[in-house]
């Protein structure tokens, strides 16, 4: 699976890359109303589980 | 000309169709391959519908108007939004399926969204086309703009353009929604017209009918007032609808719809049900797709965090937050522009880089605008032992140095930074295999000539890269078939992630006893499940492992990205499941980064059923484990279908199958029950979904017996019969799954 390289110059040479970050960050932008990226969340199991199902606990 | 006009003659018809079918046609004309879908006006509205007893479809002419000539198709979901300058780069457009390809694009600037039509028209002659937005179809935020384009001679096509009404606010638009209306219309007409000022009496008849009509009005208004008269239950007045003069005069040519031909011939028929208008839904092909095999979302979260890190620094240059003390991560950042991109993609594989982006992120917002610190940005401040978020910024700014430093290593570049780069053991040089172990500060001060320079306990080390020897150790790598996993806890370590600290607890040595354990888990999954084997390869980068030792944790991180921790069950069956589980809440994370599947008024709190957990989850958590065990059922549906299994590893398959199924069936239930989805969320829902109905019949095409008897995997991977938790009998599967459900039931009612 091959990926595309991500190329930083490239980035800062175009300032609509970053205009949204830049907006959010000047507080001119609301995280509700233009969210950057997904909300915090660890998937985990809840510790000592005394009849564990075998394919873990982690959801 | 063949469509006639004949002016000046307000009695007569203004518009004669010509006779000759050829002289009538409109064409529509590709000009590439993929063209939006043009269809016939729908008559229906959403917000139409939702009118008390659909009054608003009582007006004739807005529905009429509604269904007025042809819509052009939105192919794909997509969002736009306006920064509020005038580039045509501040108009941003964000595909909500990602991969797919855009329709419409800042192309003008002003805050204008411009639309390809993807046809060239042709009209007959005299006929031109009023472009401009579905009617009657209001959407916030932006406004779409009309124009008249002279469509019986033009050889260029035309855009369809919309004017955001603010700056900042997201627009979406939906597959499937009309974002172009296209009107037969002439140009002649207005001007041909002979408008005229006149007073009602000049035309007594008009005048009587009108006074009629007036009279009628008043009287069946009043009457709406009184709730047992005949008007309140008919409830309005069709007489126009129905064609009629108000004393009954009926009306030839009267319409109360339109019947236009679609493009391609056939003549349209009205929707029948209330529902036809097309909702905002991903498709279901492209669901399965972006779910289960779409890549380009791994590398698309990662072009983001490194668009997020360019426009940090930006703002942190304009605006010095720090007074200064910025400056350190402003130079290590330009040294690292300058880097090869190929080294630097290396580099931001790293799950901590993502994680540095979004704390930096977080930290910023917080100094300059107040923003308040998620749970585990407040706990990552901690562990860099402050509560102050300037102080915080500030070091965390200086933990950029870490990737410069990884750049060096990774190109054979040498590095020196002007100040020693501070570590807290143990830690690890991002992207490399590369680990110091022990406890307490460190400083880094140089690598020159492949050789790594630091300062731990006042003792100067000059070490090679590989030489294995503490402080500077090697990590444990496992590979198989080109994926390569780095046994690597020392680079998730101080980052305020408690379960953690029970795999750093473990040490090297017990990554390196499971090595084989993890490699035979990989070559399970390349055997079984290729595809995913491929995805993992992809994107795992680390993997932290821990004894069970009763406590069975796994776990993933949304804010690091190719890396998991597992608890040690030695049976690579077993493993692999564990692996293919949390490469799938991975999976999942990089699909939530690209929007919220939930929508702002789903319930939040941790109170639902997960089969999985003997606690209440969040229906967040409940999707999670929906999504990860549809992979898993479908990983030990190969195991089951290739056969050749031992006994006891018989057991095991059939006990996952049957689980699983049931398993998912429940949570499929209950997120239907209680989550409300976005509109992209509940197209993967209806995915999700079908998924579930699918594997279950795949499960039960296996024949497995119904009665089967429910076990356990011990930590030495034997299997063992799950017993009743009161009365200590084994359970069948079923009996095992419904013990699970009551005990919920219980703790709810606690």
């Amino acid at each position: 699976m091959d990926r595309p390289l991500i190329d930083l110059r490239q980035i800062a040479e175009k300032p609509a890359e970053t205009a949204r970050v830049e907006a959010r960050l000047a507080g001119e932008l609301e995280e509700t109303t233009a969210p950057l990226w997904g909300a915090e969340f660890s998937a985990s199991g809840g510790g000592k589980t005394p009849t564990p199902p075998p394919s873990g606990s982690a959801a | 000309m063949n469509a006639s006009l004949i002016s000046a003659e307000p009695t007569a018809p203004i518009y004669e169709t010509p006779s000759d079918p050829e002289s009538r046609r409109v064409t529509a004309y590709r000009v590439s391959t993929e063209a939006p879908q043009i269809q016939t006006a729908n008559p229906r509205r959403e917000w139409m519908d939702q009118t008390i007893e659909r009054f608003a479809y009582r007006c004739l002419p807005l529905v009429i108007g509604n269904q007025l000539g042809w819509d052009l198709i939105n192919p794909t979901a997509f969002r736009a939004r306006w920064l509020g300058g005038t580039a045509p780069a501040d108009v941003q457009v964000q595909p909500l399926v990602s991969g797919q390809r855009l329709w419409a694009s800042g192309h003008f600037g002003d805050g204008v969204l411009t639309f390809s039509a993807g046809y060239l028209f042709r009209t007959p002659p005299g006929v031109n086309l009023l472009v401009t937005g579905p009617l009657n179809c209001p959407k916030d935020g932006i406004y779409p703009l009309s124009g008249v384009v002279e469509t019986d001679w033009t050889s260029a096509s035309f855009t369809m353009n919309y004017r955001f009404t603010r700056a900042g606010q997201w627009v979406d638009f939906a597959a499937g929604e009309p974002f172009c209306r296209l009107i037969p219309l002439s140009l002649d007409l207005p001007e041909e017209l002979v408008p005229e000022l006149a007073m009602l009496d000049d035309d007594p008849e008009l005048a009587e009918k009108f006074r009629q009509w007036s009279a009628a009005r008043d009287a069946f208004n009043r009457q709406l007032d009184n709730p047992w008269s005949s008007e309140s239950k008919v409830g309005w007045q069709k007489e126009y609808f129905q064609g009629r003069q108000t004393a009954g005069e009926r009306i030839d040519g009267h319409r109360t719809q339109l019947h236009q031909r679609e493009f391609g011939g056939r003549r349209s028929s009205p929707p029948t049900t209330a529902n036809s208008l097309p909702r905002t839904r991903v498709a279901r092909n492209d669901a399965e797709h972006f779910l289960w095999r779409e890549t380009e979302l791994f590398h698309s979260r990662q072009h983001k965090s490194a668009q997020v890190l360019v426009g940090l620094a930006q703002t942190l240059r304009d605006r010095r937050p720090l007074a200064g003390l910025e400056e350190p991560f402003l130079s290590s950042f330009d040294r690292l522009l300058e880097a090869d991109p190929a080294i630097f993609t290396q580099v931001w594989q790293e799950p901590r880089a993502y994680f540095w982006t979004r704390m930096a992120f977080q930290l910023t917002d917080a100094k300059l605008n107040g923003a308040a610190l998620s749970p585990l940005a407040g706990d990552y401040v901690r562990e860099l032992g402050t509560t102050n978020i300037a102080e915080g910024l500030r070091i965390h700014l200086e933990k950029f140095r870490e990737f410069e430093l990884a750049a060096a290593v990774l190109g054979g570049n040498d590095w020196h930074g002007e100040q020693p780069l501070n570590v807290e053991l143990p830690w690890a040089i991002p992207a490399t295999d590369l680990a110091v172990v022990g406890k307490g500060s460190c400083e880094i001060t140089a690598f020159r000539a492949g050789r790594i320079q630091l300062r731990l306990n006042g003792v100067e080390h000059t070490m090679p890269l590989g030489g294995g020897a503490d402080p500077l150790v090697t990590s444990p790598i496992v590979e198989h078939a080109g994926c390569r996993l780095r046994l690597q806890p020392q680079a998730l370590a101080r980052l305020g992630l408690a379960p953690v600290d029970a795999v750093l607890a473990e040490g090297d040595g017990y990554a390196r006893r499971h090595t084989e354990l993890l490699r035979g888990a990989l070559a399970a999954i390349e055997h079984y499940v290729p595809e995913m084997f491929e995805q993992i390869c992809g994107t795992v980068r680390i993997v932290g492992l821990k004894s069970s030792d009763g406590d069975f944790t796994n776990v993933s991180f949304s804010e690091l990205p190719g890396a998991m921790l597992l608890s040690v069950i030695d049976h690579p069956l077993v493993m692999a499941d564990r692996v293919i589980h949390e490469f799938h809440h991975n999976r999942l994370f990089h699909i939530e980064d690209s929007g919220s599947l939930f929508a702002a008024d789903c319930p939040a709190e941790e109170s639902y059923y997960s089969p999985w957990r003997n606690d209440r989850r969040p229906l967040k958590g409940v999707l999670h484990g929906l999504y990860v065990y549809i992979a898993v059922g479908r990983f030990w549906l190969q195991v089951h279908r290739e056969g050749g299994l031992s006994a006891a590893d018989q057991t095991l398959v059939t006990d996952q199958l049957l689980r699983i199924g049931r398993q998912v069936a429940l949570a499929r239930d209950e997120l239907t029950r209680h989550a409300r989805f976005t509109p992209p969320g509940e197209g993967l829902f209806a995915q999700l979904s079908a998924d579930v109905d699918e594997l279950n019949l795949q499960i039960a095409a296996e024949g497995l017996p119904a009665d089967a008897p429910a076990i356990e995997v011990r930590d030495d991977g034997a299997i063992v019969p799950q017993r009743c938790r009161s009365a200590g009998e084994p359970l069948t599967i079923a009996e095992a799954i419904e013990e699970h459900r009551n005990a919920f039931v219980l703790l709810t009612a606690k």
